[in-house]
């Protein structure tokens, strides 16, 4: 299957700052792939790149298999974007800042319009102007300007960004209908990994200019730490008699103690024996995962060298 | 084409829409009339010009205001075109489009010249009508036409040599650096006076050529009446090359 979006070895260094380094990356026709890093990680220069804002030192980036390039402008025919914070011509209402757009994009349906407003429930605010609207709702005149011609790729920048809860699954379940109905091809980048984990099939967490990793989502779950959670009314006489049984335990400054070894989160059981026969009965005891954002933290820092 | 003329009416829109076109249609229907009025006699004192007060003296009068206010006034109205994308954050969307950038600057371009060239025409009209009203002598459609000859020429060269500000926007990325060039530019002109080397200061010529040095100097040759055009085509190069190559970070 040939990439819709691909970069090779693509770097970017302003003076001796490597905002990108040697990035290559491939996304299938259909897939969501979401683009995780913290902020400063590389994730916006990356989308310039592959959109052509700014050129890369080395590497390249294509997309439809064609190598971009400012001046190939018939290649963003077919592309939709939304860069950091969404703009927009603050004197202009919602529906003129979208007329320039279809404009600009030669669409010749004028009911467009009508119909992403209506799609991202802009309709209340179409006469309003835009430097009035709040963030939320400048959000979603973003991602109608990135959705107006139906491209066939979205690049798409932190795109809930700003939107309160509702609005996050709102714009989740269009961009997941997108892609599976259309056969949209999505990228998106974010710093969140529980948001990103929801909505996309692939995931590469970039950290300091760096691919670190990337995974499908489905195979995310056994990447996850697990861990034991014990809680006693004598936490370090408890702590004691694990340690006296072989175990490693951390305790935490609340007295809740941790066990990180396999043989102890397969075995809950047997350690709430030993308390118990040790006259030390468990108040709580739990196998615990770790959550996506420790994960994240725990991949960037063990790789990049920044501490959780 | 089409989308090129698209991208001329998508800045006129945005342009209609913006406090710059109504401020500096005030602007250019005060000038002339307070001038006119100053000039006439009817408020201030006409002791404030130089040579003959009448209708040729005016519309001389009036080149030599554009020659030199102009080139604030006009540089202010490129800054705004190039400079609110970036102060607004909104160029990010001009950049990816299916829209050649050098399109989309040209149109840019095309529009602030023409709404200089507007703005000019509009302070002649309503310099000759005040004349017209405060009964200043020497009101003829003879000496009407023979004064705008020179009055468009002045201005012509004003909107020109204020092209570089929208390049200098761009590097700027937004008002203040443009604005602060146009002042550097203003600095330079009077310095060359000083130098002796005025005539070869593009940024002087429309001032000599209105007769704001004398009419001694209003005779130049034909390098220094080339320089402002010269002026305003690397301004204009550069401002399509810098849209198109520079990095937009």
């Amino acid at each position: 299957m040939a990439a819709i979006i691909q970069t090779e070895g693509l770097t970017k260094h302003f003076g001796s700052h490597h905002a990108v380094d040697r990035l290559s990356i491939e996304v299938n026709p259909g897939e969501i792939y979401g683009f995780l890093g913290l902020n400063g990680a590389g994730k916006t220069t990356t989308i310039r790149m592959l959109l052509g804002m700014i050129r890369p030192n080395s590497g390249s980036a294509y997309l439809f298999g064609r190598r971009v390039d400012a001046g190939s402008h018939k290649l963003w025919a077919e592309v939709g974007y939304m860069v950091e914070t969404p703009y927009s011509y603050p004197e202009l209402t919602v529906r003129e800042n979208l007329e320039i757009i279809r404009r600009l994009r030669g669409i010749p349906d004028r009911s467009a319009i009508d119909s992403i407003i209506d799609r991202l429930q802009l309709t209340a605010y179409r006469d309003r102007k835009a430097g009035t609207l709040s963030l939320g709702n400048g959000q979603r005149l973003g991602l109608a300007k990135a959705m107006l011609h139906h491209p066939q790729v979205l690049i798409l920048d932190e795109p809930t960004n700003g939107l309160d809860p509702a609005g996050i699954v709102e714009v989740r379940e269009l961009l997941r209908e997108l892609a599976a109905d259309q056969g949209v091809t999505i990228f998106i980048s974010s710093h969140i990994l529980g948001e990103v984990s929801r909505l996309t099939s692939r995931i590469g967490i970039v950290h300091q200019g760096k691919l670190l990793q990337e995974t499908d989502v489905k195979d995310l779950h056994p990447l996850l730490r697990r861990s034991l959670r014990v809680e006693t009314r004598d936490p370090a006489s408890a702590r004691s008699r694990l340690t006296q049984a072989g175990y490693v335990v951390q305790q935490n400054a609340e007295g809740t103690l941790r066990l990180q070894e396999e043989r102890a989160v397969t075995n809950p059981d047997y350690i709430s024996k030993l308390l118990v026969y040790a006259d030390m009965p468990p108040t709580l005891i739990q196998v615990e995962e770790e959550d996506l954002e420790h994960y994240f933290l725990r991949v960037i820092g063990s790789e990049g060298g920044v501490r959780p | 084409m089409n989308q090129w003329l698209s991208a001329l009416w998508v800045e006129v829109l945005k342009l209609r829409r913006s406090r710059l076109f109504v401020i500096s249609l005030v602007v250019s229907l005060l000038v002339p009339v307070m001038i006119g009025l100053v000039f006439s006699g009817t408020i201030g004192s006409q002791s404030a010009f130089e040579g003959e007060i009448n209708v040729a003296g005016f519309l001389k009068e009036l080149g030599i205001v554009v020659s030199m206010g102009g080139l604030i006034g006009f540089g202010f109205v490129y800054s705004w075109s190039f400079g609110r994308e970036y102060s607004d954050r909104t160029v990010k969307d001009l950049l990816a489009l299916p829209l050649s950038r050098y399109g989309v600057a040209a149109a840019k371009i095309v529009v602030s010249t023409l709404l200089c060239e507007v703005l000019s025409l509009f302070m002649f009209i309503a310099g000759c009508i005040t004349a017209w009203l405060t009964g200043l002598d020497g009101w003829s459609l003879e000496v009407i036409v023979q004064g705008f000859s020179g009055y468009a020429q002045i201005c012509l060269m004003v909107v020109v040599l204020s092209i570089p500000v929208a390049w200098m926007a761009c590097i700027g990325r937004g008002f203040l650096y443009p604005l602060g060039i146009v002042l550097l530019t203003i600095v330079i002109a009077q310095f060359g006076g000083a130098l002796g080397i005025v005539e070869y200061i593009p940024w002087a010529i429309p001032g000599l050529l209105s007769g704001a040095s004398g009419e001694e100097s209003a005779h130049l040759e034909l390098v220094s009446r080339l320089l402002p055009f010269l002026t305003g085509t690397v301004g204009l190069i550069g401002t399509l090359v810098w849209w198109r190559y520079a990095d937009q970070t």
